[in-house]
């Protein structure tokens, strides 16, 4: 999956959730008041079955939850990662 | 807004470096009559506190230390701000509309020096919300700071007033009206709690209700002044607010860090604070015993943790008094009803006990079990729970109907079914009124019905709880809509109901329906919903297992 359809899932992800059709890939997730614990613990659920990769303790933290993009860069980059491990 | 509108007093300036403050300016009746009212009145006990601990610090936050004489300094300010505001009069209550901060609490015993009542409200009450609790209390006056006056598009039009907590040159509050005849049964502070669409509740507590519970707590949990809790519960909530003052009653030192929704940096904060102690609602240890390096990262300094506002499962609580041992677990019941705590599982016994079991009453508080005729049962019978004690809320304010649903003789009637064991242990059997809980927060799923009808255009609406492993309690949505008005979309709903709802009132799923389910007595099926929102909500979490 590359990065672009990740970052457009999590978006459209973010719409449902909050309603709002605003949502970009630069949206501030602080700002946008989803980081609340209780949209937290959805969003995190949301990119675990979607995108099949477990977040750690390390990965939550305020700076890959700032956007859309960076998340989907962390999505991205575990997915990799994931590939390049089955192949070897 | 009106012109009984509050006048806003605006906190700024940090904490002052004070010596001792002492009491021997003062006539030597005003003192020694102050010394005799601290042994009932809050604000004047927080006082002989702060004078005994002066130095020492009182609370941290992420960038800087308040001292007791700082902290006490900074209630001096406000409580004189109020005083000589011609509109105030004691017994006048005062908002305060600000977050987890020294600030918070300078406006909090602030108010009680100036002989006022204070009345803690979230910095992001919903507007209709706190101009009800502005009507409803008469406030005269609202404590904020610049940042969240900026953030309030309803508060624009208040006088404002800025205070600078860091002049120590501040006349002494004098509000010694008859001091003698205080006896510590006066209201000091009204927490609004569970409606927060329809009629908010407010629960009138009073300085013995505060104090005697404070002392509880400190007892059963050993808090003295070597104690450093980090502290991360909403200081305007029942829960958060017993933590923060029986810590300061006790001379401990309050640190405000970390944040959490991302659960490391709590660990984190309570490695690089040396904490003691951290107090939590269940979805927290939900999200440390997933997400956090707890039980890997060393706490040495950690004497416990406890958690109320709601049921952690058994196991999670097991998990948890395993990651954390040495340290202990602390399983804990209340309600704001009973100012906070009512009773506790002591630690060596969670693993001997029964999932449900609450523990023993705190000290000062008797519990028992009765029938609908409000007779006791017998062990291992079924019943109400109810409780008495000092803690015990004067009433619901101006609801004298809905304080004698709730308080009957003495007794608090918790809503809770409950029984005893032969042994003299309490087990929450469910709940005998419909109130859930999220978040560590009351929610009457009734009142997003209502929200629902109101401002989502469905004609008819039900909303159940939706429990899941994952997630823990939730609440599900069903709207039926009308089908000659252009109707919402369900991203319309959901925008609204999380731009004017309290987030733990957001349901976590709408449906929109045709018609309802109906049982077997033609009732709408409750129970059937409830399922299929935890099915269709455990469904999307299975792809990964």
């Amino acid at each position: 999956m590359d990065r672009l359809t990740i970052e457009t899932r999590v978006i459209e992800f973010l719409r449902t959730v909050t309603g709002l059709d605003s949502f970009t890939a630069e949206t501030d997730l602080f700002d946008a008041g989803v980081t609340d614990s209780l949209t937290m613990m959805d969003l995190l659920v949301f990119v675990e079955t979607e995108f099949l990769v477990r977040l750690g303790f390390t990965d939550l933290t305020p700076d890959v939850f700032k956007t859309p993009q960076s998340l989907a860069d962390l999505i991205a980059q575990r997915l990799a990662s994931a590939q390049q491990s089955m192949a070897a | 807004m009106a012109d009984t509108d509050p006048l806003a007093l605006i906190l700024s300036g940090g904490p002052t470096h004070l010596g001792a403050p002492d009491l021997t300016h003062q006539s030597g009746v005003a003192a020694l009559s102050r010394i005799a009212q601290a042994a009932s009145h809050l604000g004047r006990r927080f006082e002989t506190v702060a004078i005994d601990q002066c130095c020492a610090p009182a609370i941290t936050t992420k960038s800087v230390c308040w001292t007791y004489a700082a902290l006490l300094s900074a209630a001096r300010v406000v409580a004189s701000r109020l005083i000589a505001n011609p509109l105030f009069r004691p017994g006048d209550r005062v908002v305060v509309l600000l977050p987890n901060s020294p600030e918070y609490v300078a406006g909090f015993y602030g108010a009680l020096l100036a002989g006022g009542v204070a009345v803690p409200a979230p910095p992001k009450t919903e507007a209709g919300a706190l101009r009800a609790i502005f009507a409803s209390t008469e406030a005269v006056a609202v404590v904020a700071d610049s940042a969240v006056m900026k953030s309030r598009a309803d508060l624009q039009s208040l006088t404002r007033e800025t205070v600078d907590l860091s002049d120590a040159t501040a006349p002494e509050a004098t509000s010694d009206g008859p001091v003698h005849d205080f006896t510590g049964n006066e209201l000091a502070a009204i927490f609004f709690t569970g409606g927060s669409t329809g009629s908010p509740k407010g629960v009138m507590l009073s300085h013995r209700n505060l104090l005697s519970n404070a002392r509880s707590i400190q007892q059963y949990l050993r808090i003295t002044s070597a104690d450093r809790p980090l502290s991360i519960l909403p200081f305007h909530h029942a829960f958060g607010n017993s933590v923060w003052q029986s810590h300061l009653l006790a001379g401990a030192h309050i640190v405000l860090d970390g944040q959490t929704s991302f659960p490391e940096t709590l660990i984190e904060a309570l490695v690089r604070h040396e904490c003691t102690s951290l107090s939590g609602v269940p979805d927290l240890f939900r999200m440390l015993l997933e997400r956090s390096s707890l039980g890997q990262t060393r706490l040495p300094n950690l004497r416990y943790m406890a958690v109320a506002g709601g049921a952690l499962p058994h196991d999670l609580s097991l998990e948890m008094s395993r990651r954390i041992t040495p340290a202990e677990f602390f399983v804990m019941y209340g309600q704001t009803e009973a100012t906070a705590r009512l009773a506790y599982l002591p630690p060596e016994y969670l693993g001997r006990v029964p999932g449900t079991s609450i523990g023993r009453s705190v000290p000062g508080v008797t519990l028992e079990i009765v029938d609908e005729h409000n007779q006791p049962v017998a062990p291992g019978a079924v019943g109400e729970l109810r409780a008495t004690g000092e803690n015990i809320m004067l009433g619901y304010w101006r609801d004298s109907a809905g304080t004698a649903e709730r308080v009957r003789s003495g007794w608090l009637y918790t809503g809770d079914l409950a029984s005893r064991d032969a042994a003299g242990w309490f087990s929450l059997q469910g709940r005998s009124s419909s109130i859930i809980k999220i978040a560590g927060f009351r929610v009457q799923p009734g009142d997003l019905e209502d929200f629902a009808v109101r401002r989502l255009e469905a004609i008819q609406a039900v909303a159940v709880p939706c429990d899941t492993a994952d997630f823990g309690t939730r609440l599900a949505l069903y709207v039926r809509h009308g089908t000659t008005t252009r109707n919402l979309t369900l991203s319309e709903m959901i925008a609204r109901c999380r731009a004017e709802l309290p987030r733990q009132m957001v349901p976590e799923v709408i449906q929109v329906v045709d018609e309802f389910p109906l049982n077997q007595a033609l009732k709408i099926d409750r129970p059937l919903l409830k399922r299929l929102a935890e099915e269709s909500r455990a469904g999307s979490r299975r792809a990964l297992a």
